[in-house]
């Protein structure tokens, strides 16, 4: 169950939606990161990460949609500007820009009546930078003698 | 008192986290302080750069776009109409951007530092209002700002004429001063001794800071805004060398001439009447934050400000052209002189003081920088016009250009106000593409006619002889020895008075001099040369415009292969061959970079945010590789010259005295760097220093000769050629008050063991004449005797 909000700036604040709780046919998760990368006149190339982020792609099935509200629901997200999702009730969220590709409609065996919306989402914060521990290494112990 | 900060990270490919934080407040300080994060400021680049004049500004500007579609909360709101608040005058906005700051971020993390200034635009991206024909748009825009380090308000917001009329009194009264000048004269039987004044000199330091404290005034008088300038320590490339005025006499005929008073010739004056000597050169300080010596200061005729036109001023239309009242404002004033020495100037506000300061192309240049890669590489080859480049000539005045010339006075009538000049030339203005300096180089001299000179003949002069005077001098009686105030003759023309663009110098006593004899202790006189090293080579001009355009050639020369560098690295400069310790910090601009054997300057820094890359403007290192000068004699002789240019082989180093010490001593060196009378005593063992040539009283200056040869003084009996004289007491030459110990510290019987309190041998030179003596350098043959001398 994936649980949607979506808001509009007012005044310099953010009025949210009531909650609408979707069964999603599909919802994966992957990395995204963008660079600034080239060559050298060495022939060296080079790679900056600018920023890491998560996307998320979100189908939800015809089912679904045969809930006049739910649909109705999903085309005022589409026209708000703020996004959130929540995989538990709103104990966590995450907020999300929507991206180009999203409320693609693919009709199932062609007909009309078997409409699948997908979303893409983008995570709006990025991830903070990317730092590896260096290995721990064991002091070797000391055996006392007896 | 806010502060709102802005956090931009990447992974640099080799190098890791880079961290760059953008800080806006409403002070300084705060800048370093903590703040409220927001994510409003698009920061594009920064510049930095030097201007690729003769002489200029050192910019620095940080581009900043906001997008007000990016605005929403109440908080951004808020943010973005405190940037824009950074306009008015009255609230300024402070900017600062650190790469990797450390936790308590200090001015060593600081790339850029700025304030908004008060011109930016904006462009509309959407009009929220949806009716067509209603002009009520209600639109959405693109800010872009621009920060600099400093707002330039208080430098152009008047104009400089307003500033020089506002100059008080007592300024003048304090700065404006007949100074001693080159020559003076003990005329027997007069009721004073009378001297040659060097009219109304004032040092520059002192009226720009003058001005600076007057332009702080005026701007918090319109804007209620306090603002201080500070200069900083500002000296000069190369050194600049005096004129020492030669006297002479008709019966020496043309071969010496005059220039004082009471001395002539018939035929015109020639270079002959100044020289200039190797050792004499001066290194000045435009102006500095703490006090300047007199002798490194530019000296100037107050007639060249604009404060007031004399009434004995001969075209007084014309004088308007060389005066400092014909630029705009203080900061064109700023840039003519920055120009004049071919100098950068920095300008950075800090909190409520904006500091200047001048830097010379010596201290242009740092570090070797050695750079990871680029991804861009192209030299610039531009082909040179010079049809269209800039002229700088640097006229005296209307009557004379730079140089040393001359100009006829026809004073028939011997009334102060009737005075008329017939000069060789009239004011002529200046073709479209020449620009007219500051300051000269000018020993110009007067031509007088006899008998028009305030109705007296100067002694002994003929009906058709002429009497030669520097400009801007003047005849005048003093009480001896000369203090700095001068009283002038009750009609002080006996050279014409008005505005002229000529460097003055202040200048000590040289026994180098021909007129050692006769020349004041500490006087002024025109500056006649300037002399830098660059590239190795020591380059001299008689002109202050030949300098300034043969740095413009050389600028051009090398300006036209100018180079270009895009490095897609923040942390990809090193202070090492190898590369280690990488960072952003080690490339300024005047950082050296050597690429194919080729050595240059960085003129120009870009850093490009949204690219993530650094572009970089080099110039050849020739244009900027300035090295101390160090004379041992001028290369050339100057075509003007007749005869030979003086040598001076005597080395002179100039010493405060720490008691009085009378003519003709030998001086010992103490440890607080002044001078005291040599005694053959064991405390002056290795103190021992040079000669000095005429008495000095405590806490005064005083040239110590150091090597060379030192004549002693007519009086004295003749020398034994050929042998050595040494430091003791020379009982018979008389007490000397102060310590009621011996005139003279220096004979020819050299100690043979201890003898009272004389226990030091130290042989001081050797007689190469009956007159002269040899100095032994260092004096190196020094002992203490431990025994006493047989009796």
């Amino acid at each position: 169950m994936i649980y949607l909000k979506y808001g509009i700036w007012e005044d310099g604040a953010v009025t949210w939606s009531d909650s609408q709780a979707f069964n999603e046919l599909k919802f994966i998760r992957t990395p995204v990161s963008e660079h600034s990368a080239g060559r050298t006149l060495t022939g060296k190339n080079y790679v900056h990460v600018v920023s890491t982020r998560y996307e998320w792609n979100l189908v939800i099935s015809a089912d679904e949609l045969l809930d006049a509200n739910k649909l109705e629901f999903l085309k005022k997200f589409h026209f708000a500007s703020v996004w959130k999702f929540s995989l538990d009730n709103w104990a966590n969220s995450t907020e999300v820009t929507i991206a180009d590709g999203s409320q693609a409609i693919d009709l199932i065996e062609g007909s009309k009546y078997l409409p699948e919306i997908q979303y893409i989402f983008t995570q709006k914060d990025a991830e903070p930078p990317l730092t590896i521990e260096p290995p721990s290494v064991e002091e070797p112990s000391i055996e006392e003698e007896e | 008192m806010s502060v709102y900060l802005q956090k931009k990270t990447w992974q640099e490919d080799g190098a890791g986290l880079i961290t760059v934080l953008f800080a806006i407040s409403d002070s300084y300080e705060e800048l370093f302080e903590d703040g409220i994060y927001v994510d409003i400021f698009d920061f594009e680049d920064i510049g930095k750069s030097i201007q690729a004049d003769v002489g200029g500004f050192v910019t620095a500007e940080l581009k900043l776009n906001i997008d007000e579609s990016n605005v929403n909360t109440t908080l951004e709101k808020d943010v973005l109409a405190f940037a824009l608040q950074g306009f008015k005058q009255e609230t300024k906005r402070y900017i600062a951007l650190f790469i990797n700051p450390t936790e308590t971020r200090t001015e060593a993390d600081l790339l850029f530092y700025g304030i908004i200034q008060p011109d930016f635009e904006n462009e509309d991206i959407y009009w929220r209002n949806r009716t067509e024909y209603d002009g009520d748009v209600n639109s959405l825009k693109m800010w872009r700002l621009i920060a600099k380090p400093y707002s330039s308000d208080i430098l152009e917001g008047f104009e400089l004429k307003e500033l020089i009329e506002a100059i008080p009194n007592e300024w003048i009264e304090e700065n404006v001063k007949h100074r001693p000048g080159y020559y003076r004269e003990l005329r027997a039987g007069d009721d004073k001794p009378s001297i040659t004044a060097v009219l109304n000199q004032f040092p520059l330091d002192a009226l720009l800071q003058e001005i600076a404290r007057l332009s702080s005034e005026i701007y918090y008088n319109k804007t209620g805004i306090n603002i201080e300038i500070e200069f900083q320590h500002s000296p000069l490339d190369g050194k600049f060398f005096p004129a020492r005025w030669n006297t002479a006499t008709k019966e020496q005929g043309a071969v010496a001439q005059i220039l004082t008073p009471y001395r002539y010739v018939k035929s015109p004056v020639n270079a002959k009447s100044y020289e200039t000597y190797a050792d004499d050169g001066q290194e000045l300080i435009l102006v500095s934050d703490a006090v300047i010596p007199d002798i490194q200061r530019i000296w100037l005729n107050f007639g060249i400000v604009g404060h007031t036109i004399s009434e004995i001023e001969p075209q007084k239309g014309a004088a308007e052209h060389y005066q400092f009242t014909q630029y705009k404002t203080f900061k064109d004033l700023l840039t003519a002189i920055a120009i004049a020495y071919g100098v950068y100037v920095s300008l950075e506000l800090i909190g409520d003081i904006l500091y200047i300061k001048f830097i010379r192309r010596a201290d242009f240049v740092r570090d070797v920088v050695y750079l990871r890669s680029a991804i861009a590489s192209k030299t610039k080859i531009t082909a040179l016009d010079f049809s269209n480049q800039t002229k700088y000539v640097a006229e005296a005045n209307y009557l004379a250009n730079e140089g040393l010339k001359y100009y006829n006075v026809d004073d028939t009538l011997n009334e102060f106000k009737d005075r008329k000049v017939t000069p060789s030339r009239t004011y002529k203005a200046l073709s479209d593409n020449a620009k007219q300096l500051p300051f000269s180089l000018s020993p110009t001299v007067a031509a007088i006619y006899p008998g028009y000179d305030n109705g007296e003949n100067f002694l002994g002069m003929a009906a058709d002889d002429m009497a030669y005077l520097p400009h801007n001098t003047s005849h005048a009686k003093i009480t001896y020895p000369p203090t700095e105030i001068i009283e002038l003759e009750s009609k002080p023309f006996r050279t014409v008075e008005g505005v002229h663009s000529a460097m003055y110098l202040n200048c000590v006593w040289s026994s180098w001099h021909t007129n050692y004899g006769i020349e004041a202790l500490n006087y002024w006189t025109h500056a006649a040369k300037y002399v830098v090293k660059l590239r190795g080579v020591n380059r001299e001009f008689n002109s202050l415009a030949d300098y300034v355009n043969f740095l413009q050639v050389n600028d051009t020369d090398n300006a036209k292969y100018e180079k270009e560098l895009k490095s897609p690295y923040f942390l990809g400069f090193s202070q090492n061959a190898d590369g280690s310790n990488p960072s952003w910090d080690a490339l300024q601009l005047g950082s050296l970079i050597n690429i194919e054997g080729i050595e240059y300057v960085v003129i120009d820094i870009s850093y490009n945010f949204h690219n993530l890359e650094v572009d970089i403007k080099l110039s050849a290192l020739s244009r900027f590789d300035y090295d101390d000068v160090d004379i041992e004699e001028f290369e050339e002789e100057e075509e003007e010259l007749a005869g030979e240019i003086p040598r001076a082989v005597d080395k002179f180093t100039f010493y405060i005295a720490d008691e009085n010490i009378p003519a003709n001593a030998i001086v010992s060196l103490k440890n607080n760097g002044r001078i005291e009378f040599a005694r053959p005593y064991e405390s002056h063992y290795r103190r021992i220093l040079g000669f000095i040539k005429r008495s000095v009283e405590a806490e005064a200056t005083v040239p110590v000769q150091l090597s060379g040869t030192f004549p002693i003084p007519d009086d004295w009996s003749d020398l034994i050629p050929n042998t050595i004289y040494y430091l003791r007491w020379n009982v018979g030459s008389g007490m000397f008050a102060p310590g009621q110990e011996p005139m003279q510290n220096f004979k020819l019987e050299y100690l043979q063991g201890r003898t009272g309190e004389e226990v030091l041998h130290c042989p001081v030179g050797m007689a190469v004449d009956t007159r002269n003596i040899q100095i032994f350098k260092n004096f190196p043959d020094q002992a203490i005797f431990q025994f006493n001398a047989d009796n």
